[in-house]
């Protein structure tokens, strides 16, 4: 793997007492997948809006592909880095989910027939291409969330970072999202998603940052995360409940983190309880 | 649930003018006393339409189509989904003044009110901060406050953690949980929230297409596993794991039902352990 997006010493603050970032220093490699997780004003927003220039360090770097992003403006950056924003409307303000999603690559200056196929991927990635003529304001929160990321496949980003994509879903729109971003990931894009839901992490992310105060307070597996209570405290969050069973039940390391994980993990004490009683 | 019902809806239809179909039809839906119901169902069930129409909102601030009927014994408070566009006062204590004013009390009652309310929610000393400045469940809690000042019997609360961080979720559930337990006050709430709502209500609805499909104590409610799979509804973690026990013998069925949370299964766990080694020996 090679790197993408690399935080130098990054702080970001308009005041010298009020800094919300403070000395970040990361390294992104293509093809993972990272989740963001911290209190309300931990700096996780901010962390995310630097990826893509949208935020430019006041001290340190941040590089893309080796450039500085504050030699760049967002429109460049955003052909490898693409964010996206926490209320799909803060995106959304065309008349057709066509027209929407079209946006981007339109301002890209690609031709006509690019466009159409860039278009129709994206809706299709999404599952929307019945829907490419529709108003995008009318639709559910599920679907103009799914228009919001279409747009941004539509650019064809290396990296997309997503500002809490799951809020305010019901179930089947959260697991639609997720199961989007994972097919994503598993086609070659880098995916960061600032979350609150710990499930989704358990199950989702191969590694987990964690912002307090401004600060990167800790960096490893959602395995290695969910061990540090301490760390849970400070990122005001608690582990999934199945590893709070685990824990709870006395089960051996690894514990658990999913719910299929846990079932194995029944399986196989079933079986040895078997074995040892014949 | 004893006693004579605080709310009772009977028979309700009710489809919004400019739409094609009901958004409600055939609600019977009775509330107790000090009695926590939770509403889970799919986006666009009508959730947030049975909501108005226990509040009365639906049909009297809306146009359409209502039959069947309302009956209702006291005062009702009605907190929503995001509170910011609500706030219109410049300070917290301004904000719950705005909803006593209209009710026609004198100054010093509503002063003595609000110190009461803002007690009751945990939030002494907000009463001169501007709420637009507070964290998102401070924020809800506000809300909260400003309809409890009002002394109502039942409490209403569409998603009102929909919007919030893990934090400000629990601060809400925290604060529901014990007006549940001092306050005897009826509290319906809607929610995605499955885990919370299990270990919270006393009885959940599933709402699909309009239509009360499931109204049942909370721990039964909870074992129609496929019939909530089948409406999209999470079923927590914990329930699904107890049920992988059952079927594989780590345990056996509790007669009470599925767990609610992490320390009960936890529990039933470890007495399944001591007790399939006793067997052994």
């Amino acid at each position: 793997m090679s790197s993408l997006i690399r935080f130098e010493n990054v702080s970001f603050g308009y005041e010298a007492d009020k800094q919300v970032l403070k000395d970040v220093s990361l390294n992104v490699d293509r093809g993972e997948l990272i989740a963001i997780i911290g209190g309300n004003g931990s700096g996780k927003t901010t962390l995310a809006k630097h990826c893509n220039g949208l935020y430019k360090p006041t001290s340190g770097t941040v590089t893309v592909k080796g450039r500085d992003t504050r030699e760049q403006s967002v429109a460049e950056l955003s052909r490898t880095v693409t964010y996206c924003y926490q209320n799909p409307d803060h995106q959304i303000f065309q008349s057709t989910i066509f027209e929407e999603v079209a946006f981007g690559p339109k301002n890209l200056g690609l031709p006509q027939t690019e466009i159409e196929q860039r278009v129709t991927e994206a809706l299709a990635a999404v599952g929307l291409e019945q829907m490419r003529s529709a108003e995008p304001y009318f639709s559910s929160k599920g679907t103009r969330q799914k228009i919001a990321v279409a747009s941004i496949l539509a650019m064809k980003p290396e990296a997309i970072v997503l500002d809490e994509p799951t809020t305010g879903l019901d179930y089947r729109g959260v697991r639609d999202i997720m199961a989007l971003l994972r097919k994503l990931h598993q086609a070659g894009h880098t995916i960061i998603v600032v979350t609150h839901d710990m499930k989704l992490v358990a199950e989702y992310a191969l590694r987990v940052l964690v912002m307090h105060q401004g600060r990167l307070l800790c960096d490893g597996t959602p395995q290695e995360v969910f061990a540090r209570q301490e760390v849970l405290m400070k990122a005001q969050v608690e582990a999934p409940a199945v590893y709070r069973f685990g824990v709870a039940a006395g089960w051996s390391e690894p514990v658990p983190l999913t719910l299929e994980q846990a079932k194995v993990r029944v399986t196989e004490e079933r079986m040895l309880h078997e074995t040892r009683s014949s | 649930m004893t006693g004579q019902p605080l709310l009772r809806l009977e028979n309700v239809r009710w489809q919004y003018e400019d739409s094609a179909k009901h958004a409600l039809s055939d609600i019977n839906l009775s509330l107790y006393p000090g009695e926590v119901v939770g509403i889970v169902g799919p986006s666009a069930a009508g959730k947030t339409t049975l909501l108005l129409a226990l509040g009365g909102l639906v049909p009297r601030n809306y146009s359409g189509q209502f039959s069947g009927e309302r009956r209702v014994t006291g005062e009702l408070g009605i907190v929503f989904q995001d509170p910011e566009t609500q706030f219109i006062g410049l300070t917290v204590e301004e904000e719950i003044a705005f909803s006593l004013e209209n009710s026609g009390q004198a100054d010093e009652e509503i002063e003595q009110r609000i110190g009461e309310v803002l007690k009751l929610v945990g939030l002494e000393g907000f009463a001169l901060r501007s709420p637009f400045e507070l964290s998102g469940g401070e924020k809800q809690r506000v809300a909260i406050a400003s309809a409890l000042a009002h002394q109502p019997r039942i409490l209403l609360l569409d998603e009102p953690t929909s919007e919030l961080d893990p934090k400000g979720a629990r601060e809400v559930f925290q604060l529901l949980s014990q007006l549940k337990r001092e306050q005897e006050i009826t509290i319906v709430v809607s929610s995605h929230a499955t885990e919370e709502l299990a270990q919270f209500c006393d009885r959940i609805l599933l709402l699909a297409d309009g239509r009360i499909e499931l109204d049942l104590p909370v721990r039964p409610f909870f074992g129609k596993v496929e019939e909530l799979e089948k409406h999209g509804i999470l079923v927590p973690d914990v329930i699904q794991l107890y049920l992988q026990m059952c079927r594989t013998g780590v345990i056996t069925a509790n007669k009470y039902g599925v767990p609610l949370h992490v320390d009960e299964l936890a529990e039933w766990y470890r007495e399944a352990r001591i007790s399939g080694r006793r067997d052994e020996t």
